[in-house]
């Protein structure tokens, strides 16, 4: 008899206990809701801020391939082949184009820059160090962060620029300029006088955690080059 | 070399502001450090109202908030996003802090007359969710916003991501804190003519287990939340087997 009525209890007491776990799992279920969408929404507008920057950085390379072909020949400023600009003609279109999406997504605001800046600044760097690369050509000298605010404007480009990109743009130049030098002996001696211009500063950039890895890799550019024209001053010895 | 004072500029003006804000970030870290000594005392008492009020009416959370808001302050002198990695970790903290005080506050409110003399009622005790984001930012004296109402604004605030991460802390810390529950019911029963019942880390479990369930509402990417996230379920697990040894030992 004692026996049944436990039975009885638990069986009701089990249903009553399923009851009360399920709304309240319902009740949590409901409190968590409220992040879902918001996380979706910024998850897909972060995703999209990738796809773009990557698109920007292609064209930045494209440029950079085109740049390459360029032969300097000591004449400055030095005009750019008729194929060579029209690439980089397009391909600064689809940069300006591409910010533009990004900027009617996000805003642009320096707020937004740095909401995102993990997913634009290596964009930014690229199309920096394509500019730098190509004033470099027509002009033998380092572009100032003024010069890059003008040249972005020349292209119609609506972009925020933090300093740190500009410097690690920069640092991304010392490396197309490495193998311009390596492909074009005639240049090799000027291009390490100007390389050497990097390595000064090398002291004051200690303390960025960003720029650590670039600063290693412009080092070892360095060293390359510096190699190379030491076996080229042999050779021209042993020769004469 | 023109481009080189550049260089001297961003060092300059960049580590000036983290210094100052560095400064607030290790008080309010050294606050949340005491506070977490003061709420992990929750381990060591048996889980009743005697032994927990102490706790929780510590004056540390008063402190909290305070150091909260003077982050937040200077914090907002600058772009929200800029620096906001460098101390929303004391702010997920804070939001832990807060969540498993009112954890505890809920449990030391119930009314334990009735889980005395009816254990098995302990379900209807449980609550249903954890303290809402707008009801942890009134605590902390730091609002909470949305990314659409934070819109471009500097104003610092608690986001959904330091509200998730303190959520997914709570729960690892409570299903430690169900193990050394067991333990101390166990001590404060030799010692006591009114014996416990082992009713607090069954409340843990089903608490739990909600939050879990409502987590896997959202749809999680790649970061640090989901990994977070993903270690929940070892916490049900633990949970789940300390209400198995209870139950095979008739204890519950």
């Amino acid at each position: 008899m004692s026996l049944k009525r436990n039975t009885e209890t638990e069986v009701e007491e089990g249903v009553k206990v399923a009851k009360i776990e399920s709304s309240t799992e319902e009740t949590a279920k409901n409190f968590f809701l409220q992040f879902k969408t918001r996380l979706d929404i910024s998850q897909d507008e972060r995703s999209q801020v990738i796809n773009i920057s990557r698109d920007v950085t292609a064209a930045s390379k494209k440029i950079i391939f085109a740049l390459h072909r360029v032969k300097k020949n000591g004449q400055e400023p030095l005009s750019l082949a008729p194929d060579v600009q029209a690439t980089l003609t397009s391909q600064y279109k689809l940069i300006a184009a591409k910010f533009a999406e990004i900027n009617s997504l996000v805003g642009n605001s320096t707020n937004a820059y740095w909401k995102y800046s993990r997913q634009v600044s290596g964009a930014s760097e690229e199309m920096i160090e394509a500019m730098s690369f190509q004033f470099w050509l027509e002009r033998g000298q380092i572009m100032t962060m003024e010069e890059l605010h003008e040249i972005i404007k020349q292209h119609n480009i609506d972009v925020y620029v933090h300093p740190r990109d500009y410097i690690s743009g920069l640092f991304d130049l010392t490396g197309e300029l490495m193998r311009y030098g390596t492909l074009n002996k005639a240049h090799g001696l000027p291009i390490v006088a100007l390389l050497r211009e990097f390595e000064y500063s090398v002291f004051v950039l200690t303390g960025d955690p960003n720029l650590v890895k670039k600063i290693e890799v412009f080092q070892q550019s360095l060293a390359k080059l510096e190699r190379l024209l030491y076996d080229q001053s042999l050779q021209v010895s042993e020769v004469v | 070399m023109d481009w080189l004072s550049e260089v001297q500029k961003l060092n300059d003006q960049n580590s000036q502001n983290v210094t100052r804000l560095n400064e607030e970030i290790d008080k309010l870290d050294l606050t949340l450090k005491k506070a977490q000594i003061v709420v992990g005392r929750a381990h060591t008492v048996a889980p009743t109202k005697f032994y927990l009020q102490p706790l929780l009416e510590d004056p540390i959370y008063a402190e909290i908030a305070e150091k909260c808001q003077e982050l937040a302050t200077t914090a907002s002198q600058w772009q929200f996003y800029r620096y906001n990695n460098m101390y929303g970790g004391c702010f997920q903290r804070a939001v832990f802090v807060t969540l498993l005080r009112h954890f505890l506050a809920n449990w030391v409110d119930t009314d334990m007359a009735i889980v005395v003399s009816n254990p098995s009622n302990w379900q209807s005790l449980v609550a249903a969710t954890p303290l809402g984001p707008d009801l942890v930012s009134k605590q902390l004296g730091v609002p909470f916003l949305t990314e659409l109402e934070a819109g471009n604004e500097n104003t610092c605030h608690l986001t959904d991501y330091d509200y998730l991460l303190g959520i997914v802390t709570m729960i690892n810390e409570l299903s430690r804190l169900a193990f050394n529950s067991v333990t101390a019911i166990a001590s404060y029963n030799e010692s006591h003519d009114t014996k416990l019942p082992f009713v607090f880390p069954q409340y843990l479990l089903a608490f739990i287990k909600n939050t879990h369930a409502g987590l896997m509402v959202l749809n999680l990417k790649n970061d640090k939340l989901r990994r977070s996230y993903d270690s929940i379920k070892y916490d049900v697990k633990k949970v789940e087997e300390i209400i198995y040894d209870l139950t095979v030992r008739r204890l519950v």
